[in-house]
């Protein structure tokens, strides 16, 4: 039987599920009620507050009111939420291969882009045919922020725990949406995992060749990239069950049901080979290879 | 996050591994200083 952590997905949905319980519990303590006045509510810039490398005294992040998981529309949201990126909050995209202009907030999708809406809202639908993913994105994901760019894409940040940036292009459909979400929720279990183990043995910096994109890149990323595969593999399985194609016809994702496998064996070669692993490590590698059948 | 007590309680009856339970002592918020902060490609590929 599948499973990434324990012995089937609905005990890892658990274990996930309390691990975030208990993170997002703690930071909530760490940053104190002078900095998060709701006290015991976890908000995602909290992670930033805690961290020692922003100035936390610089912080004027009003309180955001959102309905949990949901994709932000409001232009006034979305444009604080820009103007964070670009200041307070600019570690959140730091070391990453894009410049915020080239990625901006899709700050006016609530006039322009009604169709990215309804992909993220059918997106989100299809996740809910895998119970894991259901489960963990209504108590893991805090809320989505769309993006302006016309490629599937988006990042992540243990800064922003529980936010998912993506980009819903013109045109495509909501399965193309409900991979973007798995993908987005694979990068925040991944990075998630550091806060209990730290994954290797080696050392986590170390630049390895990661084989599904063959380029170098350091362990931590490649094993944060695989987890992110992993997830998508869980929603391909629940979407095309064991058929080669899916009923919804997308060309971004129709080759998805073969090529993920093929890309998750990749990218657990490149970890067994570039790593040493500690044993939590080596079980979850071999909970994703668990997913390859 | 569970929404409620009842509903954590549900949660962790359901970890049965010994292993992870002593993971989930183990939980440091501070984990968010070593980097791991991570992009998604242009393609949802990898």
């Amino acid at each position: 039987m599948p499973a990434l952590f324990g012995k089937n997905l609905d005990e890892d949905a658990a274990f996930v599920s309390k691990l975030w319980s208990e993170l997002n519990k703690k930071t909530v303590a760490n940053v104190g009620p002078a900095q998060n006045p709701s006290e015991d509510h976890f908000k995602p810039w909290d992670c930033l507050k805690i961290c020692s490398l922003c100035d936390s005294n610089s912080f004027d992040i009003e309180e955001m009111e959102y309905r949990k998981g949901d994709l932000i529309t409001d232009p006034y949201q979305l444009n604080s939420i820009q103007h964070l990126l670009l200041n307070e909050g600019s570690l959140i995209t730091e070391n990453m291969p894009i410049d915020q202009s080239e990625w901006p907030v899709m700050v006016d999708i609530k006039h322009r882009r009604q169709d990215a809406i309804s992909s993220f809202q059918e997106g989100r639908a299809l996740l809910s045919t895998s119970p894991f993913l259901d489960e963990l994105y209504s108590n893991l994901i805090e809320f989505v922020v769309p993006l302006d760019r016309d490629k599937p894409s988006g990042y992540d940040s243990s800064l922003a725990r529980g936010v998912i940036f993506r980009t819903f292009p013109e045109g495509r459909t909501g399965l193309l949406a409900g991979f973007q979400l798995a993908h987005g929720l694979g990068h925040q279990v991944g990075m998630s995992l550091f806060s209990i183990d730290s994954i290797f043995d080696s050392d986590p910096e170390k630049e390895i060749f990661y084989e599904v994109r063959h380029d170098i890149r350091t362990a931590e990323h490649a094993f944060v990239s695989a987890t992110a595969l992993a997830f998508m593999t869980i929603f391909s399985r629940s979407i095309y069950g064991d058929r080669a194609r899916p009923f919804i016809s997308d060309d971004h994702v129709s080759g998805y049901a073969e090529h993920l496998p093929d890309a998750l064996s990749a990218a657990v070669r490149s970890l067994r080979n570039g790593c040493v692993l500690t044993q939590f490590g080596e079980k979850t590698v071999n909970g994703m290879a668990s997913l390859i059948y | 996050m569970a929404k409620s007590e009842k509903e954590k309680q549900r949660i962790e009856k359901r970890i049965k591994n010994s292993e992870l339970k002593a993971l989930l002592e183990k939980v440091d918020p501070e984990y968010v200083q070593k980097t791991v902060i991570r992009k998604s490609s242009s393609h949802a590929k990898a």
